[in-house]
C-alpha cells in the first residue's frame, strides 16, 4: 500500500470515479434499463445477472413493508424500495440519485456509515414536502460489493405507534371489540369481549361467533350477516348474547366488513356494548309509569266519589263548593306528606298536625299525645280524609265552634295478635253542648267505612261536653315488619315506638 | 225469578262505595263491596253471584284468582281499572273492562249487559 501523498489522492480518485460508474450503472439497474452488470475487480472483469438469482431478493425488498435503500459513502441514494419512498413521502424515481442528506442530517449518516453496521437506531427523516417522520434505522454495509455501498432498511416509527395506540385503545375500551374470519370464526378477542362474556381469548378463538348465541336467536346471526354483505357496511342490533356461564347479555352490537385492498372482504369487526342496565332501566321506568297511572287513575276515581258522595248529601250548590274543595284539600295535604317519602307511608303525627292545622286550628286549640307510627299509604290517605271530617265538624259544630273549646287527640299500640292494635281517640272537650245529627252525614258514614276497610272499627258518641269517638284498627297487614319496629320495653316505646298502621 | 246480586270488588272504599251506590240507585242488589281476594272468594263460595264488578289491582295483588273462580262457575263479570288491557290478568286480556274513572252510565250499561250474559 502507498504512504505518498501523490500514490493517496491518485487512489481517492480512482476510487471516486468507480463509485460515479456504479452509481450511474445502478441507477440505470433501477430503471430497468440494464439486466447484467460488469464489475471490475481484483480478479479482473466480473458479470452480475439481474434477472436470474438476484431476481427473488429484489421481488422481496419489493414487496417488504420496511423502506430499504442502498446509499454510497457520498450518502447517495443508489436504490430505494417504494416502501421507503411511502415513509418519506415522495416517489422512487425522485428519490434515487438525491442526496440522502436531503432527508437526514450528517450526524445520522456518519453513525448510519459505521463499518460494522448499526442496529435499530431511532431519529427523524425530513420529508421532502414538509414534515418529519420518525423512523428507526438498521444500517449493514454490503461488503461483497467491491464498492463500500451501505444498506439501510427503515422502519415508519409512526405507523407503528400508531398501530400500538389502535391496539391499546381497542384494549382499553369496555366494549367487546374482536375480528371474525368470512366464516365468522374469532380471531381477535379484546379484554372488553373477556370481561362481557367471560372467555378467554385462548378459549375462544378459533370458535364461532354462533357459540355467543342463544339458541333461539342463531337466525338473528345469518339476517345480520346478510344484512351487512347486502349493504356493504356496518349494521347495529339489539340483541342478546349467551356468556360463558350461560347467562343472557343484552348488547348493541355492531357487525361491519373488512376489507383488503381490492375490496374483497377479509371478515368482520365486531363491537359489543352491553346495555343490560339500560334495559333493566327501561324496565323500571315502564314499571313506574305502570304505577303513576295506576295512581292517577285510582285518586281521579276517589275524586269522583268524594264529588258524587258529597253532591248527593249537600243540601245545596251552595254547601256542596266549600265541603267538597276540603275534602280536596285533605287528599291533596295526604298526597303531599306521601310524596316526601316517596309513597312509602307517612308519619301519623304529621298527617294529624296536616289535618287539623289544614281545618284551621291553631296549634293551642288541640294536644296531641301518642308514639310514632307509620302508616302504610293507603290507610294514610283513608285516615287523613277520618281527620279532616273530624275537624271540619269540630270546627261547624263542635268544640272548635267556641272560643274555649278544645280537641284532645291521643294513640297507642296495643300488643295482639295476630298484630299489634292502635287505638286512637278523639276527644272534643269545653264545646257547645251537641246533640245526636238526625241525618247520618258524609263524614260520620266515611269514618265508619273507612276504618271498615282496613279491618277496624269506629266508636262515635255525642256526648253532652262534645264528641268522643274511639277508633280501633289492627296495625300492618305486613306484619314482620310491625314486629321489627314494636317495642315491648314500656320506656322505650314511649320515645321511640314506630308500627304501621293498615 | 231469584235475585240477581252484582259483586263489587274494589280495595278503594270511596270507590267502591261510589259504584255501591250507583248501581242500588239503578236498581241493582250489590254483594260487597269488598277489597281483597280472600273475601271476595269468600262471597263467591257462600252466595253465587249472578255477575261482577272486578278492580284488577286489590293493594297491589291481583284479582286473578277471583277472574278465574268466577269463569270457572260461568259467572260472567267485568274488569274496573285505570290501566290498560295489557295489564289484565294472563288469560283475561279479552273481558269487558270499564275504565277508572268511569262514568255512572257506563258502569249501569255494563252491569246490564252482564246480567243479560248470565241468562234469566
Amino acid at each position: 500500500m502507498s504512504t505518498s501523498n501523490g500514490g493517496l489522492e491518485a487512489e481517492l480518485e480512482e476510487t471516486r470515479a468507480r463509485l460515479a460508474e456504479a452509481e450511474e450503472t445502478l441507477r440505470a439497474l433501477h430503471h430497468g434499463e440494464v439486466d447484467a452488470v460488469l464489475v471490475d475487480g481484483e480478479m479482473g472483469p466480473q458479470v452480475y445477472t439481474l434477472r436470474s438469482a438476484a431476481e427473488p431478493y429484489r421481488m422481496l425488498v419489493e414487496q417488504m413493508r420496511e423502506g430499504a435503500l442502498t446509499v454510497s459513502p457520498r450518502g447517495t441514494i443508489l436504490y430505494c424500495n417504494h416502501a421507503f419512498a411511502a415513509i418519506a413521502g415522495s416517489v422512487v424515481e425522485k428519490l434515487v440519485g438525491s442526496s440522502v442528506l436531503d432527508l437526514m442530517s450528517s450526524g445520522d449518516l456518519e453513525y448510519l456509515m459505521a463499518p460494522g453496521g448499526r442496529a435499530g437506531f431511532e431519529t427523524t427523516l425530513a420529508r421532502p414536502a414538509g414534515g418529519r417522520v420518525t423512523v428507526l434505522i438498521s444500517s449493514s454495509p454490503l461488503s461483497e460489493e467491491e464498492l463500500p455501498v451501505t444498506c439501510l432498511v427503515v422502519t415508519d416509527l409512526t405507523r407503528q405507534q400508531l398501530r400500538a395506540r389502535y391496539e391499546a385503545i381497542v384494549e382499553a375500551t369496555i366494549d367487546g371489540v374482536y375480528s371474525l374470519n368470512p366464516d365468522l370464526i374469532i380471531e381477535s378477542w379484546n379484554s372488553g369481549a373477556r370481561r362481557l362474556y367471560g372467555y378467554e381469548a385462548a378459549e375462544i378463538i378459533g370458535q364461532s361467533e354462533r357459540v355467543l348465541y342463544p339458541e333461539d336467536a342463531a337466525h338473528g346471526l345469518d339476517a345480520l350477516v346478510q344484512q351487512v354483505r347486502a349493504l356493504g357496511h356496518a349494521v347495529t342490533a339489539d340483541d342478546s348474547r349467551r356468556r360463558k356461564d350461560g347467562s343472557i347479555v343484552q348488547v348493541i352490537f355492531c357487525l361491519a366488513p373488512l376489507r383488503d385492498g381490492d375490496g374483497r372482504l377479509t371478515g368482520y369487526a365486531a363491537v359489543a356494548h352491553d346495555i343490560t342496565e339500560r334495559k333493566s332501566q327501561e324496565r323500571t321506568r315502564q314499571l313506574l309509569l305502570g304505577e303513576l297511572n295506576h295512581r292517577v287513575k285510582n285518586t281521579l276515581a276517589i275524586v269522583q266519589s268524594i264529588a258524587s258522595q258529597t253532591l248527593r248529601r249537600a243540601e245545596s250548590l251552595e254547601e256542596f263548593g266549600p265541603s267538597f274543595s276540603g275534602r280536596l284539600s285533605a287528599l291533596s295535604t295526604a298526597h303531599n306528606i306521601l310524596t316526601e317519602t316517596s309513597w312509602s307511608g307517612a308519619n301519623l303525627g304529621s298527617l294529624v298536625r296536616d289535618q287539623l292545622a289544614l281545618g284551621g286550628a291553631t296549634s293551642e286549640r288541640y294536644t296531641c299525645t301518642g308514639p310514632e307510627v307509620w302508616l302504610d299509604p293507603q290507610p294514610a290517605v283513608r285516615l287523613a280524609l277520618v281527620l279532616h271530617e273530624l275537624g271540619t265538624n269540630a270546627r261547624k259544630y263542635g268544640a272548635l265552634s267556641v272560643p274555649e273549646g278544645r280537641v284532645d287527640l291521643a294513640w297507642r299500640i296495643e300488643p295482639a295478635e295476630p298484630a299489634p292494635i292502635i287505638r286512637l281517640c278523639w276527644r272534643e272537650v269545653n264545646g257547645p253542648r251537641i246533640s245526636v245529627p238526625g241525618r247520618r252525614g258524609f263524614g260520620s258514614m266515611l269514618i265508619e267505612q273507612s276504618l271498615r276497610a282496613d279491618g277496624g272499627h269506629a266508636d262515635m258518641r255525642f256526648e253532652p261536653e262534645g264528641l268522643h269517638c274511639k277508633f280501633r284498627v289492627p296495625l300492618g297487614k305486613g306484619g314482620s315488619r310491625v314486629e321489627a319496629l314494636t317495642s315491648h320495653d314500656p320506656a322505650e316505646r314511649a320515645s321511640t315506638e314506630k308500627a304501621v298502621f293498615g | 225469578m231469584s235475585t240477581k246480586y252484582i259483586l263489587v270488588v274494589e280495595d278503594e272504599f270511596l270507590v267502591a262505595l261510589d259504584m255501591e251506590t250507583i248501581l242500588a240507585d239503578a236498581g241493582f242488589e250489590v254483594l260487597g263491596p269488598v277489597g281483597s281476594v280472600v273475601e271476595a272468594l269468600r262471597l263467591i263460595g257462600l252466595h253465587q253471584p249472578t255477575a261482577a264488578l272486578l278492580d284488577n289491582n286489590l293493594n297491589g295483588q291481583s284479582v286473578g284468582p277471583v277472574a278465574v273462580a268466577l269463569n270457572s262457575r260461568n259467572v260472567p263479570f267485568a274488569f274496573v281499572t285505570g290501566n290498560d288491557r295489557e295489564s289484565l290478568p294472563p288469560g283475561f286480556n279479552d273481558s269487558p273492562m270499564v275504565r277508572k274513572p268511569f262514568n255512572p252510565n257506563g258502569l249501569i250499561s255494563m252491569a246490564r249487559t252482564l246480567l243479560e250474559a248470565a241468562g234469566p
